[in-house]
C-alpha cells in the first residue's frame, strides 16, 4: 500500500499524532480485519480511499466547505475503531430506553451496537415481496455481486474527506433494495445505538436502491446507551429510480460526547420523489452532509432539517444540490434553535447547470438565538448556468419576538410555557413534514421534551 | 419611461464590441524601470519626493508582498500574471512643475474633453445648461492631472486635492489616516497598492461642513503595459457630510491590464460620506481578448456614533472585476449601505459584493445588489454580514437579484450571514430569474420592440439602486444599461 504524506510508523503512539495521521495508521492495524478483505476490487477502493485521505488530512477552516466546522481543530484525536469481538450486552428494553419517543415506531428494525448489527434485537420479518434486505458486512464478505457493483457509484463526490474516510473502514450498514413496483408497507428503521464504557469509533455505510416505482421509507435513529464517547461516520447511498418515491427521515440524537459525521449521497432518475428530514439535538459535533444530484427530468427533492443546540453543541448541515436535468424542484429548509454557546451552521449550495432549464430551487434557513453566545453561521449559495430558471434564498436570524411573546403573556400564559410555544411553532413547520404519522409525533414528543 | 426609451435609442447607435472610451491617446510619458522590487518602490517615492516615513510604509508593505501569494477563492479565471512585466509608475512628461490649467499639455484636456470630463472650471459655469457643479480629480495613469474648484471648496475649509499633494501639505492627516482603515498587511491586492501607489484622490472634510459640491474623481489608464494603483482617502470629521463621485475608462488593447486600487474612507461621530462609483473599464473586446482587471480594495470605517457610509456602484467594464467595498460598523448606532449594479456581458467576469461588519451597538446595514449576466458572463454576488457578540441590536437586511440573459452565461450569489448576538436581526433574500415571457408579452403588447421591452424590464429591475445615484450619474447609467446589454437578448 502506498500512503504519501504521513508516516504510519511515527503514527505508532496514538497520542503522538494528529487525528488525521492516528486514522491512517489505525487503518494499517485494522484493514486486514475489515469485511471483505482479501477482495481485490473491495481491497482497493479502502486503500485509494485511505491514500487520497492521507495526502489532504481532516479538512481545516480554511478548506472552504469547512469554513464553519474546523474539524481538524474539533476533531484532535481519532478514537480507535469498535472492536467485534467486545459486544457490549444491550437489551431490548435498554435500546428502547435510548431510543425514547422513536421506540415505538412500527418498522421493519435493525439494531446496530457500535457500528455491527444484533440480529437478536432486530426484526427482519415481514418484508413484501421484491424487497431485499442484508448488510453491509455479508454483502462485503460474500462478494455479493450486486452490492459491489453499486457501492460508491451513487452521486459520489471525488476527493470528499468525510467518504473517503467512510470507504476505508465502512464495517456495516443496511442493503435495502427494491424491486421495480416494490412497496413497502412499514418503515426500515436502522437503529444505532452506541455503547460500552470506551471511547469507538464506527463506520457504517447504507445503500438504498428503490427501483421504478417503488416506494419505501428509511428511518435512521443514531442514540446513545450511556456516556461513552464515540465517533461516528456514515455515509448512505440512496438511489431513486424512475418515480420512485423515497422517504428518509434522521435522528441524531447520540450523548454529547458523540461526534457524527455523515453523507447522504443522493441521485434521483426522472420523476423521483424524494423528500429528507433530519432532527438533530445530540452530539458535541455534527456535520451532517447531503449531495443531491439531479439525473433525470422532473425529479423533486426536499430538504428539511432542525437543530436544537445547547452548551458548546456545534451542528453544520451542508448541502450541495446538483441539477443537472430539466425541470426539477428542490426545498432547503433549516431551522436551528441555539441556546448557550452552541453553534448552528447552515451551507447550501444549489447548482443549476447549463442546460437545467426550468428549474425551480428555493432554499431557507432560520434561526432563533437564545442567548447571546450562540452563534449562526449560513451560507445559502446559488450557482446557476442556466436562464430560465427560479431560484431564491434566504435566510434569517434573530431572538424571539418581542411582539409575539407580549401577545401570548397578555394572555395570561407564563413566560417559560410561551417561549416554548413560540419555539415549538418555529420548529413545527419542520416537522410537519415528516409524512409518518408515528415519527412525527415521536420527534414533536422529543422536541417538547428538548423545551422543557 | 422616457429615459428607458432613449437607452434603446443609443443602444442601437453603438455596438457592444465597440466601447466608446477606447481611444488612447498619444503623449510622452516617464515610466518606472519594468517589474516590481524595492527599487521601484524607492523610485515611485522618490519621483514623488516624500519624506521618509512614507517610504518605509512603502517597503513594510513591499517586504509584506513579497511573502504573500494570490488570492484564488474568487469564482475567476485568469492566467497568471506576471508582475515583474508591469510598469508600476508612468506619468505624463508635461506634468512636472507646477499645475495650472494652461500649462496642462493640450492633448490631454483634449483626452478629458473627449471623455466629456469639464476640466475648466468657468466652461462649466457658463454652459447652457446650468447643472449642479461638480469638483474633478483627473487622474491620468499614475498622476493627477489636475483638480479642479479648489480655491472654492477651501472657503469651505474642505481639502480636495491629489494625495501627492496631500501627503506635502497636510502630513499629519495623512499620516494619522492612511493604511488606518486597510492597514498594508490586509491583502495581496491592497499590500501591492500599498508599496506601489501613485497618485489619487484626498478628501478632508472639517467638523461640522456639509461640503458645497459633489466631489469626483476620474481615473484613466493610458500607457501600454502599465497597471494604475491609485489611493483614495477620504476623512468626514465630526457631522460632515460629502458626496464623492468616481468614474473610470480605458483605451482598448490586446493585453490585459491591471488596476489595483484602494479606497479607505473614514466617517467620524455624524458624520456622513456617499461614495459612488460608476466602473467602465474597457471590458475586452468580443472575444473576451483584453480588457482591464480591476482588483480593487475598498473599506469604510464608520468609526464614530452615528456616523454612515454609502456606497453605490454601478459595474458595467472591465474583463475582472474582484471588488468587495465594505463597511466597519464601528460607532454605535452607525448605518452602512451597498447598492449595487453589476452588469456583465461578453467574456466578463464579475465577482463583487460587500461586507457588512457590524461592531458597535445598534448598527444597522442595507445591502441591495442586482446582477444582470449577459452573453458567456459569469457574474457573482459575494457578500458577508457578521454580528460580533457585543453588536446587540443589530439589523440587516440584504436583497441580491439576479437576473440572466440568455443560457451561455452564469449567475451565482455566494452569501455568509454570521450571527453571534440573539438581538442581532438579519435578514437575506435572494433570487435568481431570467425575464419572465408573461413580462415580455405584457410589454411588448404594447407596441415595444424585443429591445425595448427587455431594457424597459431591466431598467425596472436596477430601479431601486438607481435611485440611489446622484443625478450627474443617472443618465449616464441609464445608458451604460443600455449599451452593455446590447446584443444579448434571448
Amino acid at each position: 500500500m502506498n500512503i504519501p504524506a504521513l508516516n504510519v510508523e511515527a503514527a505508532a503512539d496514538p497520542r503522538s499524532q494528529d487525528a488525521s495521521s492516528q486514522l491512517v495508521a489505525q487503518f494499517a492495524r485494522a484493514s486486514a480485519s475489515l469485511p471483505g478483505a482479501g477482495n481485490a476490487q473491495i481491497d482497493d477502493l479502502r486503500e485509494d480511499a485511505i491514500a487520497e485521505f492521507a495526502v489532504a488530512g481532516l479538512p481545516n477552516r480554511r478548506v472552504e466547505q469547512w469554513k464553519y466546522t474546523d474539524l481538524r481543530r474539533m476533531m484532535s484525536e481519532a478514537y480507535p475503531p469498535a472492536s467485534a469481538k467486545s459486544k457490549p450486552a444491550l437489551t431490548a428494553a435498554q435500546v428502547e430506553a435510548a431510543l425514547g419517543e422513536a421506540a415505538g415506531i412500527d418498522a421493519v428494525k435493525l439494531v446496530f451496537v457500535n457500528g455491527a448489527l444484533r440480529h437478536e434485537l432486530s426484526d427482519v420479518n415481514g418484508l413484501p415481496a421484491g424487497v431485499s434486505l442484508t448488510t453491509l458486512a455479508e454483502a462485503l464478505k460474500s462478494h455479493d455481486a450486486w452490492v459491489l457493483a453499486v457501492l460508491g457509484r451513487t452521486n459520489p463526490q471525488a476527493g470528499e474527506t468525510v467518504t473517503l474516510l467512510n470507504t476505508a473502514f465502512m464495517s456495516d450498514g443496511v442493503v435495502l433494495r427494491l424491486e421495480p413496483g416494490a412497496k413497502l408497507d412499514r418503515p426500515v428503521h436502522l437503529i444505532h445505538v452506541t455503547a460500552g464504557d470506551t471511547p469507538l469509533a464506527a463506520t457504517l455505510r447504507n445503500i438504498v436502491v428503490a427501483g421504478e416505482g417503488s416506494e419505501a421509507a428509511f428511518i435512521e435513529s443514531y442514540v446513545s446507551a450511556g456516556a461513552t464517547p464515540a465517533q461516528l461516520n456514515v455515509v448512505t447511498e440512496l438511489s431513486v429510480g424512475p418515480g420512485a418515491k423515497l422517504r428518509h427521515y434522521k435522528l441524531s440524537g447520540e450523548n454529547k460526547r458523540t461526534q457524527h459525521l455523515s453523507s447522504a449521497m443522493v441521485e434521483l432518475s426522472e420523476g423521483a420523489d424524494y423528500l429528507a428530514v433530519n432532527f438533530a439535538d445530540g452530539t458535541e459535533l455534527a456535520r451532517h452532509q447531503t449531495f443531491l444530484k439531479y439525473a433525470g427530468k422532473g425529479a423533486r427533492a426536499h430538504f428539511y432539517g432542525t437543530q436544537l443546540l445547547v452548551e458548546r453543541q456545534h451542528c453544520d448541515m451542508t448541502l450541495i444540490v446538483n441539477h443537472d436535468a430539466v425541470g426539477c424542484e428542490s426545498r432547503e429548509h433549516v431551522k436551528a434553535v441555539l441556546a448557550d454557546h452552541a453553534q448552528g451552521v447552515f451551507q447550501a449550495k444549489v447548482i443549476v447547470q447549463p442546460g437545467a432549464q426550468q428549474t425551480d430551487g428555493r432554499q431557507m434557513a432560520q434561526a432563533l438565538l437564545l442567548s447571546d453566545n450562540a452563534e449562526f453561521d449560513a451560507k445559502p449559495e446559488l450557482e446557476i448556468y442556466a436562464d430560465d430558471v427560479k431560484c431564491n434564498h434566504g435566510a434569517t436570524s434573530g431572538a424571539l419576538d418581542d411582539d409575539l411573546m407580549f401577545y401570548l403573556r397578555a394572555r395570561g400564559i407564563p413566560e417559560i410555557e410561551a417561549r416554548s410555544l413560540l419555539i415549538q411553532a418555529f420548529i413545527g413547520e419542520v416537522l410537519d413534514q415528516v409524512e409518518h404519522e408515528g415519527l412525527r409525533d415521536a420527534l414533536s414528543a422529543r422536541a417538547a421534551r428538548w423545551l422543557a | 419611461m422616457v429615459a428607458d426609451v432613449e437607452t434603446i435609442e443609443r443602444v442601437s447607435e453603438i455596438d457592444v464590441d465597440k466601447y466608446k472610451y477606447g481611444f488612447t491617446t498619444d503623449i510622452e510619458s516617464v515610466r518606472a524601470p519594468k517589474g516590481l522590487n524595492e527599487d521601484t518602490v524607492r523610485y515611485i517615492s522618490a519621483r514623488k519626493g516624500e519624506p521618509e516615513w512614507l517610504l518605509e510604509w512603502r517597503l513594510a508593505a513591499y517586504r509584506r508582498w513579497v511573502t504573500l501569494t494570490e488570492p484564488t477563492w474568487a469564482k475567476v479565471h485568469y492566467p497568471k500574471i506576471d508582475f515583474q512585466n508591469l510598469y508600476y509608475y508612468s506619468a505624463p512628461k508635461s506634468t512636472e512643475g507646477p499645475k495650472s490649467l494652461d500649462e496642462v499639455d493640450p492633448e490631454l484636456l483634449r483626452t478629458y474633453e473627449r471623455l466629456g470630463i469639464p476640466l475648466r472650471e468657468q466652461e462649466l459655469l457658463a454652459g447652457v445648461q446650468q447643472k449642479s457643479r461638480v469638483a474633478v480629480d483627473a487622474v491620468f495613469d499614475s498622476v493627477s492631472v489636475v483638480t479642479t474648484f479648489k480655491k472654492e471648496l477651501a472657503k469651505a475649509g474642505v481639502i480636495f486635492c491629489s494625495i501627492s499633494e496631500a501627503v506635502r501639505d497636510h502630513p499629519e492627516l495623512v499620516r494619522k489616516y492612511l493604511g488606518s482603515v486597510v492597514p498594508i498587511t490586509d491583502n495581496y491586492y491592497a499590500t501591492m497598492n500599498s508599496a506601489v501607489y501613485s497618485d489619487g484622490s484626498f478628501v478632508y472634510i472639517p467638523e461640522g461642513v456639509r461640503c458645497p459640491m459633489e466631489l469626483s474623481t476620474y481615473f484613466r489608464i493610458n500607457a501600454e503595459n502599465t497597471g494604475q494603483f491609485e489611493r483614495t482617502l477620504i476623512i468626514a470629521d465630526k457631522g460632515s457630510y460629502v458626496s464623492y463621485l468616481e468614474g473610470c475608462t480605458a483605451p482598448m488593447r490586446d493585453e490585459n491590464q491591471l488596476h489595483a486600487a484602494v479606497v479607505e474612507l473614514i466617517a467620524l461621530d455624524d458624520a456622513e460620506i456617499k461614495y459612488s462609483t460608476v466602473q467602465n473599464w474597457y471590458p475586452g473586446d468580443k472575444d473576451g481578448k483584453g480588457g482591464i482587471y480591476n482588483f480593487v480594495t475598498k473599506r469604510g470605517d464608520c468609526r464614530g456614533k452615528n456616523s454612515k457610509i454609502s456606497w453605490t456602484q454601478v459595474e458595467t467594464g472591465s474583463a475582472i472585476t474582484w471588488k468587495y467595498p465594505s463597511c466597519i460598523l464601528r460607532g454605535d448606532g452607525s448605518r452602512g449601505e451597498f447598492y449595487s449594479i453589476a452588469i456583465s456581458n461578453g467574456f466578463q467576469q464579475v465577482d463583487s459584493g460587500t461586507k457588512m461588519i457590524h461592531l458597535g451597538k445598534n448598527t444597522s446595514s442595507r445591502i441591495i445588489a442586482k446582477g444582470i449576466a449577459a452573453g458567456r458572463s459569469d457574474n457573482t454576488y459575494r457578500g458577508l454580514v457578521s454580528a460580533h457578540r457585543k453588536a446587540s441590536g443589530a439589523r440587516n437586511f440584504t436583497q441580491c437579484d439576479s437576473l440572466l440573459i440568455g443560457d451561455k452565461c452564469g449567475a451565482h450569489t455566494v452569501p455568509y450571514i454570521e450571527t453571534k448576538n440573539a438581538s442581532a436581526q438579519f435578514e437575506h433574500e435572494a433570487t435568481t430569474s431570467k425575464i419572465s415571457d408573461d413580462q415580455m408579452f405584457y410589454v411588448m403588447s404594447r407596441g415595444l420592440s424585443q429591445e425595448e421591452a427587455v431594457a424597459l424590464i431591466v431598467n425596472g429591475f436596477v430601479r431601486d439602486v438607481l435611485q440611489q445615484l446622484p443625478m450627474e450619474f443617472l443618465a449616464e447609467t441609464q445608458k451604460l444599461i443600455g449599451i452593455s446589454l446590447d446584443g444579448s437578448v434571448g
